[in-house]
């Protein structure tokens, strides 16, 4: 039985979601079986689960231009730009390169849930570790689409933009600064016997594949690797933003504001509180202002650019990704030095 | 077979904005006023879904594995589950009431930026289109709040209290009570959304009134009254006191949208 689950669970999934939609275009058929079904569908009709339903889709709607936005630029550039170009011209003293990994970062706008096999490839490259780093914490944030998205998502306000990305630049710095300090000589990524990890080996060799091709091809099939790659991207960042979108939702219906207003009086409580929730949401840095938006009224601004510079530096799915492609103590050492600078900036700047 | 599933999201994404496009249902949901990004995304996703209807017997570039599916499809059983309307007024009561319509920009927290003398500039700039509207309003025997004009006018009217005090006013709105209110208070309430419904927020008049029973929470209302400023703990807050009242039925868009 579960093996049949196992190899017939795209089908069935079909058959569900098909099923769906012809329920839908029949809708007043499907009303005239009331008595049969009626039951089944009693439960939206709970003012809670619709009001979750509400803020939910319209958390998807809201953010859905702007994943699609980031997933086309991401694919293209990961598709024409040649990575090996860019890091030659790395210079090679860290006060020249740190920065410019900011500036990489906002010339190559990759959302951080691309960001983390990239970071990889370029330190497998021999590109130094602190760069690859800085250009880790800063391209989600100094990214042209997560910028746009904040400047949309806080009322056309340039201020709000500004600050978020100075701080998460503010921070890459210092990071960059501490591995320079800590791992420059120390072996960062996971020893895996096969230099491909599970990572590469699932994505990539196609990816390889896909770019040894696509120099000697035109550029119609490149734009349609590009295409195709890109809808892959989608899924994968649309799942983990649908789950936070939805997780969002429910943080919303059913614990509501108040419980960040209790702890208002606390501001370090509400700061370490909203980084929590930033860390466990997930969610994509180009649409994560949309949700900061809506506790914009209800915590102060400590708490709210506690939110918005740690949520795309670090998360959970971030962490897990990380954790397949670098060593532990890396890993410590990145959790730890992001999420204590993300307090002492917030609560020294601000 | 996972092909055949990436194919019904990416269209059947398309065909769920394009509906909400159509039926102008998507004002329940986000601004109309950012809606052409969803026009955008419409384009793409048919792009995307046509590439993939083109590459349907290519290797997958990365796994997305069953439970990611399941999870780019719950906002399309959500939408086919659930009739899309405006929210109900209910989900007012995990809102707060913010009073002053989101950002009045004047009490942003922007410590790097409140020095700056270009900020000043652009600060008086961005006043003069209020100071003609405030100016406009003076001269009106009775500023009436529609759904269009809601946020535009009681920002004005949160600029420059002073100015309007005693001027009469007519609002529709619904009935909202917070913790904390006296028994003779309430507010007559919308919701204000700036992108989507999630970053709605109450805003609305504060009214005190001995009959304040017989306006039942979530009723809407039509009100006539003058302008004044009310004290909270959170500050002065727009008021208003109440000359004649009517019930109204609710109305079909609850919402009044920021305008930018």
């Amino acid at each position: 039985m579960l093996r049949l689950l196992k190899n017939y669970y795209v089908e069935i999934l079909l058959v569900f979601v098909l099923a769906s939609f012809i329920l839908f275009f029949s809708s007043d058929q499907f009303l005239a079986f009331e008595m049969d079904i009626s039951f089944l569908t009693s439960f939206t009709k709970n003012p809670q689960l619709q009001s979750l339903s509400t803020i939910f889709l319209s958390i998807f709607l809201e953010g859905l231009p702007f994943i699609l936005f980031g997933v086309f630029i991401s694919s293209f550039i990961h598709e024409f730009v040649n990575e090996n170009g860019l890091w030659r011209y790395v210079p090679k003293n860290p006060f020249l390169s740190i920065p410019m990994a900011i500036v990489l970062g906002f010339v190559l706008p990759i959302c951080e849930c691309g960001i983390v096999p990239i970071a990889r490839r370029l330190i497998e490259k021999k590109l130094p570790v602190y760069t690859a780093f800085t250009f880790l914490l800063a391209a989600p944030i100094v990214n042209p689409v997560t910028i746009f998205s904040t400047y949309i998502a806080f009322g056309n306000d340039w201020s709000m933009t500004i600050v978020r990305v100075a701080l998460g630049a503010g921070i890459a710095i210092v990071m960059g600064g501490l591995f320079y300090l800590f791992f420059q000589n120390i072996p960062v990524l996971k020893e895996i016997p096969n230099t491909c990890d599970h990572d590469h080996e699932s994505c990539c060799t196609t990816d390889q594949a896909g770019h040894e091709h696509s120099h000697t091809e035109n550029w119609r099939e490149r734009v349609e690797y590009a295409l195709h790659h890109a809808i892959f991207e989608f899924l994968n960042m649309g799942k983990y933003f649908v789950l936070g979108a939805f997780l969002a939702a429910c943080f919303q219906t059913f614990i509501g504001f108040s419980a960040i207003q209790s702890t208002g009086k606390y501001e370090w409580l509400s700061i370490v509180l909203l980084m929590g929730i930033a860390f466990g949401l997930s969610i994509c840095s180009s649409s994560d202002a949309f949700i900061a938006a809506s506790f914009r009224n209800a915590v102060g601004a400590a708490p709210l650019f506690a939110f918005l510079v740690y949520g795309p530096i670090m998360d959970l799915k971030n962490l897990l990704m990380m954790s397949g492609s670098f060593r532990p103590t890396v890993i410590w050492f990145f959790w730890s030095g992001t999420t204590v600078l993300t307090i002492v900036s917030v609560v020294f700047f601000l | 077979m996972a092909v055949l599933f990436r194919i019904t999201i990416l269209f059947g994404f398309a065909l769920v904005l394009s509906y909400l496009i159509i039926s102008h249902d998507l004002d329940y949901f986000i601004n109309p006023r950012l809606q052409y990004l969803s026009v955008i995304s419409v384009l793409f996703l048919l792009t995307l879904g046509l590439v993939q209807l083109k590459n349907v017997g290519k290797r997958a570039a990365h796994p997305v594995g069953v439970w990611g599916y399941l999870m780019v499809c719950l906002p399309i059983c959500f939408f086919l589950l659930f009739p899309s309307k405006p929210a109900e007024t209910s989900l007012a009561d995990n809102k707060m009431y913010t009073y002053v319509p989101n950002q009045v920009k004047k009490t942003n927290p922007s410590p790097n930026q409140s020095t700056d003398a270009p900020q000043e500039l652009t600060e008086e700039e961005w006043e003069l289109p209020y100071k003609k509207k405030a100016a406009e309003l003076k001269k009106l025997p009775v500023i009436i709040l529609t759904s269009e004009n809601y946020i535009d006018i009681s920002n004005v009217l949160m600029m420059y209290p002073e100015q309007f005090i005693g001027k009469k006013i007519r609002t529709i709105g619904f009935v909202y009570r917070e913790e904390g209110f006296k028994a003779d208070q309430f507010v007559i309430a919308r919701l204000a959304i700036t992108c989507c419904v999630a970053d709605a927020g109450v805003v609305g008049f504060l009214l005190d009134t001995p009959e304040s029973n017989l306006f039942k929470n979530d009723q809407w209302f039509q009100i006539d009254g003058t302008f004044g400023l009310k004290k909270n703990e959170s500050g002065d807050v727009p008021g208003l006191k109440m000359k004649s009242y009517k019930k109204v039925p609710a109305l079909k868009d609850s919402y009044v949208y920021q305008q930018f």
